[in-house]
């Protein structure tokens, strides 16, 4: 008898008063699936946080290939070969696949990050995989299919010998999901260990071995995946005699209130006609992205069609935003529950009222309390949601209680049209039954029903006519009496129109054909390539415009002595700007860089006042650590308490400066009163440039390469780029924003000490833009405010240009008045130009992606 | 602390506690500050401390608007000095002190509406399109008027800023002010308007499937803000007696300090004005009382900082203590649901 590679025994965890898990026993078996069934509450997702290193349990023992160990974090859990791949996969958009792949655990050759090596594993991975995605792109392009293959493959990288699949196939089409299956036929090959966990009753049998099904935090029973059948599986999961999956009563149906002619738009969308009638369920089947999404937010005013008619009992419409469709009587309840539909912060009376509260108005639009609370209590109760009153917080509901909720909102405006899409994903298989039969009954009462499902089952149960989707286009039409899963099913990924067969044999849909997967990488980087490589190619580019410019109308700006100011002046945003670089890529902001600036600056000069005879050094050492200590009350502020980077720093910012001003009390240090060696610190030339911007551009290339090839720097961006994914990977993400304050209070520090060296003159109030300075130079650089992209040596460059044009400002004569204008109209071009760039980018990609996914078009 | 939906009703039972303990801190800043000097609780005191802090309090109001939507406008303070530069050229140039004002009002309202032009219409982070505009007007500003400053307000005016109703210790500038907040207090927590901010702060994707106008809500609170910056500019130079080009630089921390701390969530969503209200009475008299105390301005805007982080340190934890909350009373909900 093979031993088990993980075991849990007598499993039980309590989250307060509640037993969510009681003495639940589980074995995986090496080359294994073991399917875990359940509804929504019975545990499946506690028994996957606590194999994952999440939640500890309360008692139990878990055993792995026999021996009792404790899984301490998601690190852990990793390190001891157990991978969780979630439903929504935790990675960072902004870096490449070959980083999210190794992503906290990089390569590592001579001490810095090896890309050679990391890009060449994971393809190698992905390949394993039979998935070629080109490593280099960032993730944020990719399919939701795609990313979950990269987390697999970051599972296979760290050798995990068990494999814990949460809901992989809830949000990703049926030909993805085959996909999915032959991976884990090949996971299962190597001898890996799979948990599989699914609210879909057909692929638990499918794909497992063996089946445990909870119930209540308890276990049910075991069996072999052959001894069940559907209905026997759903009786275990939910105690009793399930019923009728799909009450669907009969209907009156009358004229029509929906016709649709020749709907086209969204890209892709083409030619769509259709008619729904008062009291019928209309089925729009489909793949995901086969356009059943795209037609009803067109019918909703999300989107507006290119070409065609929609007509509302008869009458034209053109639904110009939601606000208007909800006027013609058309509902949209969307798919994406908490994105789209609740307002989770809102009690379940204001999320209902929401769509219709300026018709609930007296004057001057107060809202009419009572009457709003009594809609709310009366749908509320219709759709028998399960809460203490109208006045519940919305998140503190069940799943399936939101949706009802989201239900009740959508019926209040008393709709014609309702559109459901995708009405019951998600949630369990109680509620699921309550909302069809609820359906029904709407359209027994004669209201239009668009049912927008990819789950074959529910709609051949609910609807009378089904149209299925495929492409953009409708593939086929069917009416209930001669409904055929099969047919549906071939229609959805393989059309036939008047005999001609469109696209790709079927044998090619349902086994891939050898290295095909959808890569739309190399339509991306030719799109971006060029234009992501702008920022500092494109910077570079302005500066030299900018000295053109100058030098036409002023040739002493080429001058040595000229260009030695000016890269003198830069030198000091530079290095600040390398600080606020990086506290920007963490997602972070830094205002208080010009206070503590000062602080140094003052603290240090005034020590150098009364102790002459010192070493520069020790100065230098004074004004770094003042710089630290000031950074490390930013990181506590920040990292420990967990407030928002902008006011933290706000509020340090007036703290310091105040602190400042007072410890000067109105004094000025003067450099005559300084030793000469300190100001020869600015003089001093090494090879015909100051030694100063040497020292800056050592600065730059340090933090340059630092970024890029220390475990660190990548660290740093990946935190920047998506903060909890960092901390599942097992990121210290608290650690390192704390250190990039730390970092930029060092550099401030730095700082402080030169300012008196190059100025001469210190005193409480100088830098008093400087937070401005470097956040201008950084965002002209090319990082974005949104962290996890951008490079510091951008941020050196955003320095001198700045520096360049208050120079060329200067030389030409115009009022120094100008300056502080022209900076801020600098910065709100380059904003709005990288987020033109940005979105020109994401437009090329997805146009190329489209004409991928329909195969029957020549690419 | 008050959070999330209930907040749309202030007057919410539970849901008052921090404006509560607001009230408690404000009565302790009276006790401290009668302490602290004998002059604090005289009528020409405390009509100076409610006359410093309109300019700043008139701001707040839509700053709050502004914040529950979960955006930020930094360049309040530019505005403002651009309005009063704006006012100063019209007033050098001998233009009547009305049609100056007239147009203060409508250059603030203008720069208002372009900082929502660009966030909205630009699809841009209002931090980075205010940084970038406190810079652009500022230095409008400083284009217009230079160095220079103008001081030759009508009597009439100066009163305005520093002047009280009859004999009463209430200036004129706090009627204003009043009026304005009841104003906004209405259209935030009465009317559907005020309701879809609340809704946009929350989950932006919900608000707008609600059939919510996100751009135009967004929009209008934008102009709401430079119009109201354009008010506090002719308060703030009437009471100052001069407009200059640096007038109310940094403004924008008091302001935002005085949200926060009037329990009003930065991330969007939560909060209420007479929260804010109690909120600028403690930092107006607490200012005051320093004051009294012969403490400096500077050593004053520490005491603005540090109240804003402590203020902060505390909503964190409640924050966490809240979601803990939350994750049980789920489990709760959701064992519920089962026996269905």
């Amino acid at each position: 008898m093979v031993a088990p590679v993980i075991e849990l025994r007598g499993i039980t965890k309590r989250f307060g008063p509640v037993e969510v898990l009681s003495s639940v026993d589980l074995s995986l078996y090496a080359g294994q699936v073991h399917s875990l069934a359940g509804e929504n509450g019975a545990g499946k997702s506690t028994l996957v946080k606590i194999l994952g290193g999440i939640h500890p349990p309360d008692s139990g023992r878990i055993l792995k290939n026999g021996i009792e160990t404790t899984i301490l974090s998601s690190a852990d859990a990793r390190r001891q070969g157990i991978a969780v791949i979630h439903q929504h996969p935790a990675l960072f958009p902004d870096l490449s696949v070959a980083e999210n792949v190794f992503v906290g655990r990089q390569p590592r050759r001579m001490g810095g990050v090896d890309w050679a090596t990391m890009r060449r594993r994971s393809r190698e991975l992905l390949s394993s995989l039979r998935m070629e995605i080109d490593v280099r792109v960032p993730v944020k392009i990719l399919s939701l299919a795609e990313r979950q293959a990269i987390e697999i493959a970051k599972a296979l990288s760290v050798d995990a010998r068990v494999l814990v699949m949460d809901e992989p196939t809830s949000t990703i089409s049926s030909r993805e999901v085959d996909r999915l299956f032959e991976i884990v036929e090949q996971l299962k090959q190597q001898g890996v260990a799979i948990l599989f966990i699914s609210h879909f009753i057909d692929e638990i049998l499918r794909w497992g071995d063996e089946v445990t099904i909870l119930r209540s935090g308890k276990r049910i029973i075991t069996l072999p995946a052959a001894d069940l059948t559907p209905e026997q599986t759903v009786r275990y999961m939910i105690g009793t005699e399930p019923g009728a999956f799909f009450p669907k009563e009969d209907a009156q149906i009358s004229g029509p209130v929906l016709s649709v002619r020749g709907l086209s738009g969204a890209g892709f969308v083409e030619n769509v006609s259709f008619e729904v009638r008062a009291g019928e369920i209309l089925g729009f089947f489909g793949l995901v992205g086969a356009g059943r999404s795209e037609v009803a937010q067109m019918l909703f005013g999300i989107t507006k069609p290119d070409r065609g008619e929609i007509r509302v009992d008869g009458q034209i419409a053109r639904p110009r935003s939601p606000r208007h469709a909800i006027q013609l009587g058309i509902s949209f309840l969307p798919e994406d529950r908490h994105q789209q539909g609740l307002v989770l912060q809102f009690p379940i009376r204001a999320n209902e009222t929401l769509p219709i509260l300026r018709q609930l108005v007296h004057r001057l639009g107060l809202v009419d309390r009572a009457r709003e609370g009594q809609i709310a209590r009366d749908f509320t109760a219709r759709m028998r949601v399960v809460a203490t009153g109208v006045e519940q917080r919305t998140n503190t509901l069940s799943g399936g209680n939101q949706q009802k909720v989201l239900l009740a909102k959508w019926l209040i405006p008393s709709p014609k049209i309702l559109i459901l899409d995708e009405p019951t994903r998600g949630i369990d298989v109680g509620a699921k039954a309550e909302i069809h039969r609820i359906v029904s009954q709407l359209a027994a009462h004669g209201m239009a029903v668009i049912l927008i499902s990819d789950d074959a089952r529910e709609v051949i149960g609910m609807a009378d006519r089904i149209i299925v989707f495929r492409g953009g286009v409708i593939a086929s039409e069917s009416v209930r009496a001669s409904f055929d899963r099969e047919a549906m099913l071939l229609a959805a990924a393989h059309a036939t129109r008047e005999g001609r067969t469109l696209g790709p044999p079927m044998d090619a849909l349902v086994r891939p054909v050898e290295g095909t997967t959808v890569s739309p990488a190399g339509r991306w980087r030719v799109a971006t390539g060029r234009l992501m490589r702008v920022p500092e190619l494109g910077l570079v580019l302005a500066l030299l415009i900018i000295c053109a410019a100058v030098t036409t109308r002023e040739p002493r700006f080429l001058q040595g002595e000229n260009l030695e100011q000016i890269s003198l002046s830069a030198t000091l945003v530079c290095i600040v700007a390398l600080g606020e670089a990086v506290v920007i890529i963490a997602k972070q902001v830094d205002l208080s860089v010009g206070a503590m600036v000062a602080a140094s600056a003052f603290i240090s000069a005034e020590w150098l006042e009364h102790h002459p005879e010192g070493w520069i050094l020790s100065v230098v050492l004074l004004g770094c650590a003042v710089g630290v200590a000031l950074g490390a009350v930013n990181a506590l502020l920040v990292a420990v308490f967990r407030i928002p980077a902008i006011v933290a720093t706000l509020g340090t910012l007036a703290i310091y400066r105040g602190g400042v001003i007072v410890l000067a009390g109105g004094r000025q240090i003067s450099a005559t009163v300084l030793p000469d060696s300190y100001g020869d610190i600015a003089r001093i030339h090494v090879a015909g440039a100051p030694l100063l911007v040497w020292f800056a551009v050592l600065l730059t290339v340090g933090f340059g390469l630092a970024t890029r090839f220390t475990r660190t720097g990548r660290n740093v961006y990946a935190i920047g780029s998506n903060q909890e994914s960092a901390r599942f990977a097992g990121i210290g993400d608290r650690r390192h924003i704390a250190l990039v304050f730390i970092l930029s209070g060092l550099l401030c520090g730095l700082v402080g000490v030169l300012w008196g060296a190059r100025f001469g003159t210190v005193d409480a109030v100088i830098a008093p833009d400087l937070h401005f300075q470097a956040i201008s130079a950084v965002v002209v650089g090319g990082v974005s405010i949104f962290g996890g992209s951008g490079s510091v040596y951008g941020a050196a460059l955003g320095a001198l240009i700045f520096a360049v044009l208050q120079n060329g400002v200067q030389l030409l004569g115009i009022n120094r008045f100008w300056l502080q204008a022209v900076f801020g109209a600098a910065i709100l071009f380059t904003v709005l130009f990288y987020s033109h760039l940005a979105r020109r980018a994401e437009r090329a990609e997805r146009q190329s992606r489209r004409s991928q996914q329909r195969p029957g078009r020549i690419p | 602390m008050t959070t999330g939906g209930r907040s749309t009703t202030w007057w919410h039972g539970s849901l008052a506690r921090w404006e509560i303990f607001l009230l408690f801190v404000l009565i302790g800043t009276f006790l401290c500050g009668a302490q602290t000097s004998r002059y604090f609780l005289t009528s020409s005191n405390i009509s100076i401390a409610l006359a410093g802090m309109t300019p700043a309090a008139i701001v707040a109001l839509p700053m709050t608007l502004i914040i529950v939507t979960g955006e930020i406008d930094i360049s309040v303070g530019s505005i403002i000095g651009l309005c009063a530069a704006v006012m100063a050229v019209c007033l050098e140039n001998g233009l009547p002190v009305e049609a100056a004002m007239l147009l203060g009002i409508v250059i603030g309202t203008l720069a208002g509406f372009i900082n929502g032009l660009i966030v909205v219409y630009g699809a841009l982070p209002s931090l980075v399109v205010t940084i970038g505009t406190l810079a652009l007007y500022r230095g409008i500003a400083q284009i217009i008027l230079n160095e220079r400053g103008f001081s030759g307000f009508p009597q009439w005016y100066q009163d305005l800023g520093f002047g009280t109703i009859g004999a009463t210790p209430v200036p004129w500038s706090s009627l204003i002010f009043v009026v304005l907040f009841i104003g906004f207090a209405v259209f935030l927590h009465a009317t559907h308007w005020g309701r879809a901010l609340y809704a946009i702060g929350n989950n932006l994707g919900a608000a707008r499937f609600s059939g919510i106008n996100v751009k135009r809500s967004l929009l209008g609170v934008f102009i709401a803000s430079g119009a109201m910056s354009s008010l506090a500019a002719i308060i703030l130079t009437a009471y100052l007696a001069s407009a200059r080009s640096d007038t109310a630089i940094g403004l924008e921390l008091p302001v935002i300090t005085a949200v926060v701390l009037g329990g009003v969530n930065i991330f969007g969503g939560a909060g209420t004005l007479p929260g804010v209200l109690i909120a600028l009475l403690v930092l107006a008299f607490v200012q005051n009382a320093l004051g009294l105390a012969g403490i400096t301005p500077e050593e004053q805007q520490i005491v603005t900082g540090s109240v804003l982080i402590v203020t902060l340190i505390v909503f964190g934890a409640a924050d966490i203590l809240r979601k803990t909350r939350i994750t049980l009373w789920r489990s709760r909900g959701v064992t519920r649901s089962t026996r269905d």
